[in-house]
């Protein structure tokens, strides 16, 4: 159902897994629920801004990439002209947290725990940076739709700079400490 | 390898505008936010594959599912650990 007074029921972002940057010109907006087609668009502007090219493989968490790779290739295959999948291998996985919620076959076949050069890595890294970004969204519920693409932007852009920012001090911390 | 979280927020939703040609737009796609044409071309263009369920019946079979016109090999996708061997 489209909402009646909403034109925008919520945004899909991409993050670095490991250190929790936003990928650029990957925040898409659902215009009705969390549809395939818009993550599936994120998907192709993430590979496509993040100099993806010449690296072995990509990882993709999601929290139900169990349903959603079933027909991932029919929907980048039929001649879309905006989206497109990189020429890399696709590691699919679900976050340590979401895991817990599935069929019990989804934790072994998807856990991030049990893929190969996966790292430590829980999934959840955006949890973290929406619970940041949750303050000040809704007052961008009534804001115009540019006004609110701009101030998105800055809270987003802002959180990555902090993080480029203050990543001295957190190898200083960790090499200081070992 | 390089990892990706993909994540929605429902939170950052917005209300209808009653003059949203009065919207003066700065970037377009630069910043974090996707460029607006072709994602609201592409929104329009892609169809959503529609999920096919177990117990899948088709469109020319009434609705009502009958226990025992389900296949035994759906029945043991689904309950394979209770599944007993006769």
């Amino acid at each position: 159902m489209r909402s009646g007074i909403k034109d925008i029921t919520g945004i899909a972002v991409h993050a670095c897994a490991r250190h929790g940057c936003y990928c650029p010109s990957s925040c898409v907006n659902f215009v009705k629920g969390e549809q395939q087609k818009c993550i599936d668009y994120s998907v192709s502007e993430t590979w496509k801004t993040t100099n993806c090219v010449g690296i072995r493989k990509l990882l993709e968490i999601y929290d139900i990439i169990c349903q959603y790779y079933k027909h991932m290739g029919k929907r980048f295959a039929a001649g879309q002209p905006y989206i497109s999948l990189p020429p890399i291998d696709f590691e699919k996985a679900i976050g340590m947290f979401h895991v817990h919620g599935h069929q019990d076959s989804c934790f072994f076949r998807f856990a991030t725990g049990f893929i190969k050069g996966a790292g430590m890595v829980d999934g959840e890294i955006l949890e973290t940076l929406w619970s940041t970004l949750n303050s000040i969204s809704p007052s961008m519920r009534t804001a115009s739709l540019a006004h609110r693409s701009e101030v998105l932007d800055d809270h987003m852009n802002d959180s990555n700079w902090k993080k480029i920012v203050s990543i001295r001090e957190f190898i200083q911390c960790f090499l200081f400490l070992n | 390898m390089r990892g990706f979280v993909v994540d929605g927020n429902f939170t950052a939703d917005h209300i209808k505008q009653t003059r949203p040609y009065d919207d003066v737009w700065l970037t377009d796609g630069e910043g974090m936010m996707t460029a607006r044409a072709p994602y609201a071309t592409h929104i329009k263009l892609a169809k959503d594959i529609k999920e096919v369920s177990l117990f899948f019946v088709p469109a020319n079979q009434p609705t009502t599912i009958s226990i025992r016109k389900i296949p035994v090999n759906h029945w043991k996708a689904a309950f394979g650990r209770f599944w007993m061997r006769t």
